[in-house]
């Protein structure tokens, strides 16, 4: 996988490199091929420049040859001053001589001849071991007569030139052939620094006689004009006006003298390298010619640059590919794991989808696209895609009376974004209609439009079929307390007026038999107008309850210490022997409602005290929530077992012959307490014979 | 004083009514007594309305609430609302102690709210209160 982001960058790069070696190898062999192109066209000029350089010189001789066979006789001032017009500069030219032939027989005359000329102890030479002797015989002698420049060239005054064998070959060569003859190389004479010369010779006939015959050359030969050229010079000379400089070497053929050589051994062995032939007036050279700087075994810069530009471009370009790749796979990757993230998602909505009992759709709102969930289909009693998933379909199965509801909840989300929850009957395809609970959330578009609304539909049918009957009977329930209580308030009205009647005509009755009623019925009359006041007593109280709570409520803050020394005061207590104490404090409650439960309570004390004399506290204490009132007596105390019993209505713990009460005075504080919200108990005393009732009262 | 007042009870119990009479009787009082037993009756007998008898001024009106046909709060309602009989003057007698009653009556204009209590003395006594009333106050004078 990594491996692969190398793969083209990598073989990009090699083939760049084996690109670059090529490239470096063709454009040093095109080069080389230049150079060595240039090099032989350069080098056979070279060559074609010395060879003009013998040529200028054989000139010279051609002159002088000239000037010689011209004159019938040249004195030696003469001869110098030609040779010198000649000459001028050419340094190279170590001399031009004239050799005269001299015959035996005029050798005697010639030496003498040319002490008399001023030429000192003038003999013919030759020379041996080095020296120079005086000739021995030959038939003819050649002995350079004439020279300029003498300086430097004393010595060959006087040499026989055909006292050397080779020398006398050439000789006659140029004899024979009327043409310049070049000598081998010799070493000067003259020379400390030991020089390579050549000479070059022309044969000079009498009588400027033009010979054509080998025999009459012979004949008519009357000397030589010798030219003696030094090689080294020469070839100094005609290089210092040439453009390129060589390794140089000349060899002379005919005897393998190395003429000149600028060729150290340091030198390497050069890749170009020319190997000529220079054949000049009889004579043979190899002219071996090379580089003087070579160039191969160095680094050739422009190849190198070549290839390393080539190099660097296919590194540059492999670089490149290879971020490239690198960036694509990054985007690859990161795609990838974006993917798997998504598909990780996409299966976890599924997989809460399928394993949820909610129904999920999903509408396009623009492209009024719809996907209902397979949940979603089971819900409506459907199978997948058994009908068509559109607004249409699912509008068609609300309930006629909730398609209203439902549609203004929708436009109110989508236009207001009001919260999409709504509750209503969907059709199902059984036909009934059940319960759902749907939510929903749509998304808008940076414009405010709705774009797509994602909800779910529950079935609550259960639920809410149970709400609905449980909201029933708790209607049912109010309406049946209400109409208790009504039944109450009218009963309790309605039977007094006649109980009044009843009282009313019982005591006109008794006002009228008074003086006949016998004891035992003035009893019965008196137990009469006791039922008669109890049953009003009765009818009052449970007008009282029902009336308790229901009047419109008036939270002010009530002085409670206060309202018990009030409540007091309008009981008698003190006058019945009772003391009643409060603490001092105040709490906000609707007045009639402490004041009525205070009353009975503290009534209650009274009314049912075992003692003549008693006395009863008032205590406060509060809690974060709560106000904790408790109302505590010295009376007979209430047994535990009653303590619930006691809260009931027309409940009464002693017969009503003995303490009339109606028995509702517990019921109708424990009605006004539950109604704000507060709590009732009793707890019993220690230490002491009573109770405590306690109540508390909500803060609000 | 005031002895030509009429007296008109608008009250429906027969036994309340006899109460009254038994009053008044013990209490020596001479006043006419008119009997409404209920607010259409009454309303006729002060407008001299269905062949009965107009009742003349002075007059107190002694008034129960709950009554057959028209109660007492309509009755006084009515009268309110009648330029000859909105100053009359009404006593409210009543076994309601309903503290809704009480301000729906005074509401009204009414003289005084008296509860029929349990004890068969309240006629004397509230009768009492009333002769003690009209004994002091000035009644409105005939137009």
């Amino acid at each position: 996988m990594q491996f692969r982001l190398f793969y083209t960058p990598l073989f990009i790069f090699i083939t760049g490199a084996v690109l670059a070696v090529f490239l470096y190898d063709y454009v040093k062999q095109s080069q080389a091929l230049q150079a060595e192109n240039r090099f032989t066209k350069q080098a056979a000029s070279y060559v074609k420049t010395i060879e003009a350089g013998l040529g200028n010189s054989r000139e010279l001789l051609v002159s002088l040859k000239s000037f010689v066979a011209n004159s019938d006789a040249i004195t030696r001032n003469q001869f110098d001053q030609y040779a010198k017009d000649l000459l001028k500069e050419r340094k190279y030219i170590q001399a031009l001589e004239w050799i005269p032939k001299i015959g035996h027989g005029m050798r005697e005359e010639f030496e003498n001849y040319a002490r008399e000329q001023g030429i000192k102890d003038f003999v013919i030479k030759y020379k041996r071991e080095g020296k120079m002797h005086e000739s021995p015989f030959q038939p003819e002698y050649f002995p350079v007569y004439y020279v300029y420049p003498m300086a430097g060239n004393e010595a060959a005054v006087g040499y026989n030139l055909s006292s050397n064998s080779a020398r006398l070959k050439a000789l006659m060569l140029a004899r024979d052939t009327n043409s310049t003859v070049m000598s081998q190389g010799i070493k000067l004479v003259q020379e400390k620094s030991q020089q390579s010369a050549v000479l070059m010779f022309l044969p000079v006939y009498r009588s400027n006689a033009l010979p054509k015959a080998v025999s009459e050359r012979r004949r008519h030969l009357q000397g030589f004009a010798l030219l003696v050229l030094r090689i080294p010079d020469l070839i100094e000379h005609v290089s210092k006006d040439f453009p390129a400089r060589f390794n140089l070497q000349v060899t002379d053929m005919g005897d393998g003298q190395t003429l000149y050589s600028n060729i150290s051994e340091t030198v390497q062995q050069s890749v170009n390298n020319l190997q000529s032939q220079l054949s000049f007036s009889h004579r043979h050279w190899k002219i071996t010619l090379s580089e003087l700087h070579s160039s191969s075994g160095g680094l050739n810069w422009i190849a190198f640059l070549a290839a390393m530009g080539a190099l660097c471009s296919t590194s540059l370009a492999s670089l490149y590919l290879y971020s490239l790749n690198n960036t694509n796979h990054k985007i690859k990757r990161e795609v990838e794991k974006q993917t798997k993230a998504l598909k990780t998602s996409e299966q976890r909505f599924s997989l809460a989808v399928q394993g949820s009992s909610v129904g999920i759709w999903d509408w396009q709102i623009v492209e009024d696209k719809e996907y209902w969930s397979p949940q979603c289909y089971k819900l409506l009693g459907f199978d997948d895609n058994e009908i068509s998933p559109n607004k249409n379909t699912f509008l068609d199965m609300v309930h006629p009376e909730h398609k209203e509801r439902l549609v203004r909840v929708l436009k109110l989300h989508l236009a207001e974004r009001k919260p999409f929850e709504v509750e209503y009957l969907l059709q199902v395809k059984s036909g009934d209609y059940q319960w759902f609970f749907a939510t929903a959330q749509a998304s808008w578009n940076s414009e405010g439009e709705a774009q797509r609304m994602v909800g779910s539909i529950q079935k609550i049918d259960q639920r809410k079929k149970a709400e609905i009957a449980i909201n029933k009977y708790a209607d049912e329930l109010q309406r049946s307390n209400k109409d208790l209580e009504q039944f109450a308030y009218v009963a309790s009205h309605d039977l007094k007026a006649p109980l009044r009647g009843i009282s009313n005509l019982a005591a006109w009755i008794e006002e009228s038999v008074d003086e006949h009623l016998d004891d035992e019925n003035r009893s019965y009359m008196s137990l009469l107008q006791g039922r008669i006041s109890r049953l009003e007593s009765l009818l009052d109280g449970l007008l009282q309850y029902s009336r308790a709570g229901t009047e419109k409520r008036q939270i002010e803050t009530v002085d409670v210490g206060g309202l018990v020394t009030d409540i007091s005061d309008l009981l008698g207590a003190s006058e019945k022997g009772f003391k009643v104490e409060s603490m001092s404090f105040s709490i906000k409650i609707d007045k009639t409602v402490i004041n009525q439960v205070l009353h009975n309570l503290i009534n209650n004390s009274i009314k049912h005290h075992h003692l003549a004399v008693g006395s009863i506290n008032i205590t406060y204490r509060e809690t974060d929530k709560e106000h904790l009132i408790s109302v505590c007596d010295d009376g007979p105390g209430i047994d535990p077992k009653m303590y619930e019993k006691v809260f009931q209505m027309f409940q009464t713990l002693r017969p009503r012959d003995e303490i009339e009460g109606s028995g509702m005075g517990l019921a109708i504080v424990k009605k006004l307490i539950e109604r704000n919200k507060g709590r009732i108990w009793i707890e019993p005393v220690e230490e002491q014979s009573g109770c405590r009732i306690c109540f508390s009262i909500p803060k609000t | 004083m005031n002895a030509q007042a009429h007296i008109l009870l608008v009250e429906d119990d027969d036994v309340d009514i006899m109460g009254m009479k038994r009053a008044l009787k013990g209490l020596k009082i001479a006043n006419t007594l008119h009997i409404a037993k209920d607010g259409i009756q009454a309303l006729e007998l002060l407008r001299g309305e269905s062949g009965k008898e107009k009742i003349e001024l002075p007059f107190i009106i002694l008034l129960d609430l709950n009554m057959p046909r028209m109660g007492g709060l309509e009755f006084l309602e009515e009268i309110r609302n009648d330029p000859e009989l909105c100053n009359s003057i009404v006593f409210v007698m009543t076994t309601s102690s309903d503290e809704q009653d009480i301000c729906a009556a005074y509401k009204k204009n009414i003289a005084g709210y008296i509860v029929k209590s349990n004890a068969q003395e309240s006629f004397s006594e509230a009768l009492g209160l009333i002769e003690h009333y009209w004994r002091i106050i000035e009644l409105p004078p005939k137009i």
